[in-house]
């Protein structure tokens, strides 16, 4: 593959860059069917990112191989080499499949000329897998209002709970433990948009007031690349527990999918438990491995959050797999909607039918550390033999 | 015990809190009918820094509701960071009222803002706080301490903190002279190096009630504090003060005024012997 980016390209390149180091250390690379996909996901596979090119992004865009690459290489290194990137007047990006490396040939003002060869690593298909239709509910608003209403809370924070109402949305933060020592007390914000507000509010059917929170870091960073695009931003969300997504596109050239886990404030007593267990999908083939397991008592809230993506799922179509957010220190009984999942999975690339790029995200899986082994044998079977059925 | 208010010099009240959050972490607020003062003293039994400062109320609110069963005063300890980024947020926007409430069972200073987002957007800032019993705040008293052997008007407070973080960098405590005669030196003294500053013509403050002070050369004081707490100390130019007083109370403690129109703020540094 050979393609070049010039001017606002490389500007929104760098932020890309920017914004993917908040999320994880790699990106993923993939070129197939003459487009270009780069993915990030985060060490505890929390969130997830894909960025989807148009050939409306480069100045040029050539496909040398029938072959399709995926690989994988360092933020660290094209952080480095984006650092001067106003200076840039043309970046050529060549995909060097012999030596294994990305070869960026940077052009700079007063005809200089600068080519760095990052290695990269051939590497697995990783997709989430949550669709846009997954989530029953929408919202839609202008980048820069939820960007002024994050910067009203403080710098400090680690979670944002997004709390929805028929009529409205809130911002404010999560307070795990409100017994602290006022020392150490964090100030509590709170800051409500109403629907009239914002550009587009479509809750579905099934939709109760719910509050999703999750970690700020990765938020913040794709709210601050969408505000550099300029565009709206889109947020797709279900239930506590389950994931939010954010999508945006900038015409013509771009188009990002955001998921990112959310996890559930044990402190809060809840009612619709019913209400919850209908709005699970239905995997049959899953359903006997679902299991209601206790919680592992953590101390950071940053830890709670435990969906992921996992490399290869099985049968797109129906498993729906539901990624589970574990809540923490209080022990599961007081909450029934939690579900955690573990499943082995498998890595065969063929099994996965592709529905095309859009809707390739894998379903979060939880990966629940202690009891992921303890059942991990006593699934493999299952799932070896479901697999195989669903094959036919 | 209810309290409900509403700003009008907003910028005033973040200018002090500025000052103070570079002393502590942790301030008592005490709200009375004419006055609210802010006391800074974590453990007297400690060698901080001690503040109190005192504003009038009505220099600050608008409208000032206080009510309570001792005395139609309260007193709360806030973390003073969480209120000073609650304040700032705040900036920009026409509206900020403030309330006492209880959210869970837990008492916060429920601070209510109209943001300038999307012209206006409802921020409410919870600042965690404590009540302070009257019983515990008796425990709170300004250190008393002997007549001071001299008073001087100091010069311009940025200036002198300008000189002191120079000399901070060299040193860990400063010798502070000054004499009734309008003559101050702050030195510092090292095996290495010896720094000092000079300052004349200084003015004395006159005291309502008391005799005039009589220029007089040979009545002098010298103070050795830790020079840290005295760049602490001489962060409060925020507040942009009309005067600043010095006083040496030998062998106990070097006292700054602070003052403006409408409000005082008094630093106690212990003095190291």
């Amino acid at each position: 593959m050979q393609a070049s980016i010039t001017a606002q390209s490389i500007r929104t390149f760098h932020k890309l860059l920017q914004c993917c180091s908040k999320i994880g250390d790699e990106l993923r690379f993939e070129i197939v069917d003459e487009t270009l996909i780069i993915r990030t996901f985060d060490s505890s596979r929390s969130a997830f990112i894909v960025f989807f090119f148009d050939k409306g992004f480069f100045e040029s865009y050539q496909i040398l191989t029938e072959e399709n690459i995926t690989f994988k290489t360092g933020l660290k290194n094209l952080l480095t080499v984006f650092k001067k990137s106003n200076t840039f007047e043309r970046v050529q990006f060549n995909v060097d499949s012999e030596s294994n490396n990305l070869v960026l040939a940077i052009n700079l003002r007063f005809g200089f000329r600068k080519i760095h060869q990052i290695p990269y690593d051939e590497c697995d298909l990783v997709h989430a897998k949550y669709t846009v239709e997954h989530f029953p509910h929408r919202v839609a608003c202008r980048s820069k209002l939820l960007v002024d209403c994050l910067s009203k809370f403080q710098q400090s924070l680690n979670e944002l709970t997004f709390s929805f109402t028929p009529d409205s949305m809130t911002l404010k933060t999560y307070d795990l433990d409100p017994q602290k020592a006022i020392r150490n007390k964090k100030l509590k914000t709170e800051i409500s948009i109403k629907k009239d507000d914002i550009e587009r509010f479509y809750l579905g059917e099934t939709f109760i007031n719910c509050d999703l929170t999750f970690t700020i870091k990765e938020f913040r960073a794709v709210l601050s690349f969408c505000e550099f695009v300029r565009q709206p931003i889109n947020i797709f969300f279900d239930w506590e527990g389950k994931p939010l997504m954010c999508c945006f596109k900038v015409p013509n050239e771009l188009r990002v999918d955001f998921v990112l886990s959310t996890f559930v404030n044990p402190n809060l007593q809840r009612e619709s438990q019913s209400g919850m267990s209908s709005m699970q999908t239905d995997s049959e083939d899953y359903s006997s491995q679902n299991d209601y397991s206790q919680s592992e008592p953590q101390s950071e809230p940053q830890s709670q959050s435990q969906s992921q993506f996992q490399s290869q799922p099985l049968s797109q179509s129906q498993s729906q797999s539901q990624s589970q957010s574990q809540s923490q220190s209080q022990p599961l009984s007081q909450e029934t909607q939690t579900q955690s999942q573990s499943q082995e999975l498998q890595e065969d690339f063929l099994q996965n039918s592709n529905n095309g790029e859009e809707t390739n995200f894998l379903s979060g899986l939880t990966k629940d550390k202690d009891d992921l082994s303890r059942k991990r044998k006593h699934k493999e079977d299952k799932l070896t033999r479901d697999n195989n059925s669903n094959l036919d | 015990m209810k309290f409900h208010a509403t700003i009008h010099d907003l910028a005033l009240l973040i200018r002090t809190v500025q000052s103070l959050v570079k002393i502590d972490k942790i301030g008592i607020i005490h709200f009375t009918a004419e006055q609210v003062s802010f006391i800074l003293d974590s453990g007297q039994t400690t060698d901080d820094i001690q503040v109190w400062c005192s504003i009038n109320q009505d220099s600050i609110f608008k409208t000032y509701v206080v009510e309570s069963l001792s005395e139609n005063e309260i007193a709360i300890e806030v973390n003073l960071n969480n209120l000073l980024h609650a304040l700032k947020t705040g900036q920009v926007s026409n509206e900020m009222s403030w309330k006492l409430t209880k959210k869970d069972n837990l008492p916060y200073l429920s601070i209510s803002i109209m943001c300038e987002i999307n012209n206006g957007l409802p921020l409410v800032q919870d600042v965690p706080i404590q009540i302070i019993t009257p019983q515990n705040l008796q425990r709170h008293k300004e250190p008393d301490l002997p007549e001071p052997d001299v008073q001087i008007m100091l010069p311009q407070l940025s200036k002198l903190q300008c000189i002191v973080d120079k000399m901070k960098e060299m040193a860990n405590t400063i010798l502070i002279k000054a004499n009734m005669a309008g003559a101050m030196s702050l030195s510092i003294k090292t095996d290495i190096v010896s720094v000092q500053t000079l300052f004349k013509d200084l003015e004395h403050p006159q005291i309502e009630g008391q005799p005039e002070y009589v220029r007089d050369e040979n009545k002098t004081a010298e103070i050795r504090v830790d020079i840290k707490k005295l760049r602490k100390v001489l962060y409060s130019h925020y507040v942009n003060p009309k005067n600043a007083v010095l006083c040496l109370v030998k062998n106990q403690a070097l006292v700054v005024h602070v003052l403006l129109d409408v409000m005082y703020l008094t630093y106690y540094i212990p003095a190291l012997l």
